[in-house]
């Protein structure tokens, strides 16, 4: 997984149109600042090409021009300009009069100004796009510039100038599809003058867009698919051909939603003829796709056509149905090979006619096996294939997978036996997801490893294990995220699923696994806690477990402030107005929603609490300066609130 | 007898098929959560999330430890420019996350940059104070929005505060119509490019003539406009079309609630109102203070330390379970949520306190443990001209609630978002149902008969199913809910109290 360059011409100058679609470098256009610009701006550089660490120059040029037969137009900009040039990734200045929105003024026509900007860059950057706005006096504080064009280098890194070559000179397909000219899309068609064609796909605050792209690839195999974005932040998308091979990519943002984009490339097996490559925004930032430019020579997967395994030293018949198989989504496995005799405990050979090639090759077991291979090797031919290893879990304690596949003769793998998570037959597996080859993650397979059902209130736990996967695998309890690793012990019950990723792809979601609770399972013990609470000798609330409903409370006030003499205690529980001559005594709350209480001494048979302090000109219907009591200096009540969890 | 078997069918078709789903309503308080710490903590025990397109949330950072970046990941959709904090110049922030900008609701001396520097002269409603020369003409309002625009200060949401004080001018002048038909055809201009939302919002509460308790009105004068054209109602407001504030496009609902016995009636108010302004077309939300504005005050709130107790008497906070309500609510009855009047990046340590002696020292108390200062220790001086710093506020926990409910609703109804509401007709331990109303107006009735709404909103496969009672008693009452379109499916749970009570369901 890379990112490609993209490489425009040696110099780029440009006269600036009387265009009103031009946009200002953050997306707002400010209406005071109209493109009627009478300043004219060009950058050009003293090379075509550079090397990383080599030094090189941009002149940025600036003329006054002759608006003298244009008078049509108000034109609030003038010959005083800030320039700012956004510089592309690994590039440093080391020289030249240009600096950080350095500004200048014009005042006659054909009067001209020009800045140098000196450095070099220090890494090979994404893009080599330098970027030129220009603002007025006031865009300093308001961070508000106009666009003015770009200026992009090829910059050329020695170290992989020899493989760029090579794969330039393999590539013999190339083809290019605009976003905005796909049918299958949805959102909005937006301009943006950078973009390709003028126009993008999606929206800057919204990333549930796609497009689908209809490739004609000449022949099946493996391509290049370089996607040009706009994004606000780094966006997270989905990737699928024909609706399947899905693999997520966590693409890097090209830091704004228009002007600047952002070419990355990764890699998707295409069938020969149409295929409908679907790029779909999943979460991050919005994704505003420009285009597509897939590449390649149809890189075939090599075709398996042998294994060697060396079984153990006992239960040869065990061997006998084992299966070879091949997947290209990690999901959905195709039998190529059913091994049909028993194991001889030494090195065997099996050939066969496949003709598909796969992404994933594995061994399942036989439906009476459990692994126990001491070693297996995957051919293309009289390759050896290589990759990444993955395998089925659980096993025998010191006896995993990877003794299957770790190239040597030694221990053996074996698959648990006994116990739970005890597995028989086939979901005993070990493969290789092929190295150059695999761009998709293997779908994990969810096994229960420990306990039976769970139970919150009493921390009963299960352990579910990931069977066979791709680098990380992430878990999921009703669609929420639960927790990541191999395995999960969790007191939860619901729906759990899993799903792989190892940073270039993400795999498909596993199969549902419901853990269950327990039949005793009390409901999880809630506690109550009290957030907020005042003077305790007002208001000290108690709230107990009320024996006569499981899963209410009691609650009661045990304050001991006097109830002064003409009032009444006014108590509010939740919505409840509760007047009364005593405190507050096992009240029932029957559930453990949150709540709160206040107390107060009323006026008895005070019918609202709508009343005031009398101003100076007197007292009526709704200011009555006796209505509630002062309690306590500072407390005309108590008031408590309060949660259960 | 051929009769008896049709009766038989006739009368067993719809038990034969009909089909009661028991549910279970989701918690409300996110697993973990502790208050007693008495740090607000909303984010550590909330899942990141993403708020619907066209939802709005400003959850200010009320810990000292929270991000700009955290705040957006936790569902925050606009960040208010006057609470940056010294995470970055308001010039970062704009580049960093670009039309995420609240305006805070400014003043109008701070909309219109009017210096309010002459005498106090009150004329037709305005003080020349603020305004010597009267109100705008045409002319100057529309440079005005202008002026406002280009200096990049009309942010995507803009609520105001001009409705209050001396700098106020009165909504009926033409010169808001002018402002306002300027300025949004400026945000309609950019809307075209970039697809991006606007709320555009007069003042930070509504004032207008619909009040469920004007006693003049009956209860169907009410619940006919449910049947009718906006142009129809027989009171009109300045949002109408033609009214001087016609031309913004959201009305927000300010909870600033009062007396304790007058919640339920007010909060209907406020859903009620959310309807009409929807019905309107406008959109609509709530502008939301934790604690009440207008009842009576000083509850002291406790704060712990170990060298005693520290106590400082405020307004009330409100019920937990309402403020869960109605974050839960504002995105059911619209689609804006603005959290206000929260106290920014407080220590988790609790300490300092912030303390500005005219207005604190009648409402602190200090009870110090045995052996402790007689003193309150921990004061941290505000006034002007002195440096600024975090400091702690109590009741700090307070507005994570208002939180839970809009991540309740994020976790439920932001799975049916741009579905179909419908108000569903239910009944309570088995008692006679109370059937939706043909015209919608639901929220008239409950209101009048002092009781709960169950109501549901369908996007595709999927449903939320609701009840709240703003009026409940605290005792648990089995509710069964019919389905609003399939007569032969029904739902049935547990409800208690005067929370919300959710469920998502796949249908």
């Amino acid at each position: 997984m890379h990112t490609q360059i993209n490489f425009a011409g040696y110099v780029l100058a440009w006269l600036l149109l009387l265009n009103a679609n031009h946009v200002i470098a953050n997306g707002v256009k400010d209406e005071n600042e109209t493109d009627i610009d009478p300043v004219l701006f060009s950058m050009s550089a003293d090379r075509p090409v550079v090397k990383v660490g080599e030094e090189f120059s941009i002149d940025i040029h600036c003329a006054l021009r002759d608006f003298s037969g244009l008078r049509l137009f108000m034109a609030p900009l003038d010959g005083e300009f800030v320039l700012k040039v956004v510089f592309p990734d690994g590039f440093v200045q080391t020289g030249g009069n240009y600096y950080h929105q350095v500004s200048g003024k014009l005042l006659r026509p054909g009067e001209r100004v020009a800045f140098r900007l000196t450095g070099k860059f220090i890494s090979k950057p994404p893009s080599g796009k330098f970027m030129l706005l220009r603002g007025t006096k006031r865009s300093a504080d308001i961070d508000r510039f106009l666009y003015r064009g770009e200026l992009a280098m090829a910059v050329d890194d020695p170290e992989m100038a020899a493989s760029a070559s090579k794969q330039n000179a393999a590539q013999v397909f190339s083809q290019c599809l605009e976003a905005e000219s796909m049918s299958g899309a949805n959102g909005p068609v937006t301009s943006d003058p950078n973009a390709s064609n003028g126009q993008t796909r999606g929206a800057e605050n919204q990333f549930n867009h796609f497009v689908d792209y209809t490739v004609n690839a000449p022949s099946a195999g493996l391509y290049q698919v370089t996607l040009r974005y706009y994004s606000s932040a780094a966006p997270v998308v989905n990737v699928t051909v024909n609706g399947g091979n899905a693999q997520s990519i966590s693409l890097p943002n090209s830091g704004s939603w228009n002007i600047a984009y952002t070419d990355y490339t990764f890699a998707v097996n295409l069938n020969a003829g149409a295929s409908i490559l679907k790029i779909a925004g999943t979460g991050g930032g919005s994704c505003r796709q420009d285009k597509i430019c897939v590449t390649g020579e149809g890189q075939m997967c090599p075709v398996l056509s042998k294994v060697r395994l060396h079984w153990r030293t006992a239960d040869f018949n065990r061997l006998n149905g084992a299966k070879i198989q091949g997947s290209n989504d990690g999901s959905t496995w195709t039998d190529i090979y059913t091994i049909g005799v028993n194991a001889t405990g030494s090195w065997q050979e099996f050939t066969f006619p496949n003709v598909t090639p796969y992404q994933h090759v594995r061994y399942a077991a036989s439906p009476i096996g459990y692994g126990e291979l001491r070693e297996i090797e995957f051919y293309g031919g009289a390759t050896k294939l290589s990759g990444t290893p993955f395998g089925s879990e659980p096993n025998v304690a010191a006896m995993g997978w990877q003794y299957a596949i770790d190239g040597t003769v030694n221990a053996s793998w074996h698959g648990q036996y006994a116990g739970v998570g005890a597995h028989v037959g086939p979901s005993n597996f070990v493969g290789l997801s092929i190295a150059g080859c695999a761009t998709t993650c293997i779908t994990p397979t969810i096994v229960q490893t420990a306990g039976t059902n769970v139970c919150p209130a009493t921390s009963q736990q299960v352990t579910l294990t990931a069977s066979g996967y791709s680098g990380n695998v992430s878990w999921l309890l009703n669609g929420s995220s639960a927790g990541s690793g191999t395995a999960l012990t969790t007191a939860n019950a619901g729906t759990y699923t899993a799903l792989s990723s190892n940073g270039s792809c993400t795999s498909g979601l596993s199969q549902s696994f419901a853990v269950t609770q327990a039949a005793n399972c009390a409901p999880p013990a809630l506690a109550p806690k009290i957030s907020s609470s005042g003077f305790p000798e007002i208001l000290t609330l108690s709230i107990v477990a009320d024996p006569a409903n499981p899963g209410g409370w009691l609650l009661s006030d045990v304050g001991t402030v006097s109830l002064p003499a003409g009032y009444e205690w006014s108590y509010f529980i939740g919505s409840k107005w509760l007047r009364t001559g005593a405190n507050l005594t096992n009240e029932p709350w029957q559930s453990g929603s949150p709540g709160r209480v206040v107390k107060m001494a009323t006026k008895i048979g005070l019918d609202t609490l709508n009343r005031w302090p009398c101003p100076p000109e007197g007292c009526n219907y709704y200011y009555q300066n006796d209505a509630v009591a002062q309690l306590a200096p500072g407390a005309r009540g108590g008031l408590t609130t309060f949660i259960f969890n | 007898m051929k009769k008896l078997i049709l009766l038989w069918v006739l009368l067993g078709a719809p038990t034969l098929h009909a089909q009661t789903i028991p549910v279970i309503f989701k918690n409300t308080i996110p697993s973990g959560y502790d208050p007693t710490s008495q740090a607000p903590g909303f984010m550590e025990v909330s899942p990141n999330i993403v708020m619907p397109p066209g939802h709005v949330l400003v959850k200010p950072p009320t810990k000292q430890s929270y991000t700009w970046a955290q705040t957006f990941a936790k569902g925050g959709t606009h960040y208010n420019r006057t609470e940056l904090g010294n995470e970055g110049s308001l010039a970062t922030f704009r580049s960093t996350y670009p039309d995420k900008e609240y305006n805070g609701v400014p003043t109008i001396p701070t909309i219109f940059g009017l210096p309010c520097s002459g005498p106090e002269e009150w004329v037709d409603g305005y003080n020349k104070k603020c305004w010597p020369n009267g109100p705008f003409t045409d002319a100057e309002a529309r440079a005005k929005a202008h002026e406002i625009w280009n200096s990049g200060n009309a942010s995507n949401l803009w609520i105001g505060e001009t409705m209050e004080n001396f700098p106020f001018m009165p909504a009926d002048k033409s010169m808001w119509h002018s402002f306002y038909d300027e300025l949004a055809g400026l945000y309609e201009a950019k809307k075209a490019q970039d697809q991006k939302p606007f709320f555009l919002c007069h003042n930070y509460f509504a004032t207008g003539p619909y009040y469920l308790g004007n006693t003049s009105k009956t209860q169907n004068d009410w619940e006919v406009m449910y049947t009718q054209d906006p142009s129809q109602w027989q009171m009109k407001t300045w949002f109408h079309p033609g009214g001087t504030l016609s031309r913004t496009n959201t009305i927000m609902e300010g909870i600033y609630f009062g007396a304790f016995d007058l919640n339920p009636g007010q909060a209907m108010n406020t859903l009620f109102c959310m309807e009409l302004w929807q019905k309107l077309g406008k959109y609509t939300g709530m502008f939301f203070y934790n604690h009440h504005e207008w009842a009576p005050e000083s509850f002291p709130d406790k704060v712990t330390f170990p060298e005693g107790t520290f106590f400082r008497a405020d307004k009330p906070v409100h019920d937990p379970a309402f403020q869960i309500l109605m974050g839960f609510l504002a995105h059911e009855y619209g689609n804006i949520f603005v959290d206000w009047g929260t106290f920014l990046k407080q220590p988790a340590s609790k300490k300092p306190i912030g303390y500005y002696q005219p207005v604190h020292q009648s409402m602190d108390y200090w009870r110090p443990n045995a052996g402790g200062p007689a003193t309150f220790p921990y004061y941290y001086q505000l006034g002007v001209g002195l440096p600024p710093q975090d400091f702690y506020s109590p009741l700090a926990v307070s507005s994570d609630y208002s939180y839970f409910g809009n991540l309740l609703w994020m976790q439920t109804g932001g799975n049916v978002a741009g579905g179909t509401p419908y108000y569903c007709s239910y009944r309570l331990d088995g008692n006679a149902w109370i059937d939706r109303k043909v015209s919608g107006c639901d929220i008239v009735s409950a209101y009048f008969a002092k009781r709960g709404i169950a109501r549901c909103r369908i996007s595709g496969n999927k449903m939320i199913l609701y009840y709240f009672n703003m009026y409940a008693d605290n005792l648990r009452h089995t509710i069964e809910i019919k389905h609003p379109t399939n007569p032969a499916k029904s739902y049935t749970g547990t409800v208690c109290g005067n929370g919300i009570h959710v469920v998502l369901l796949d249908i």
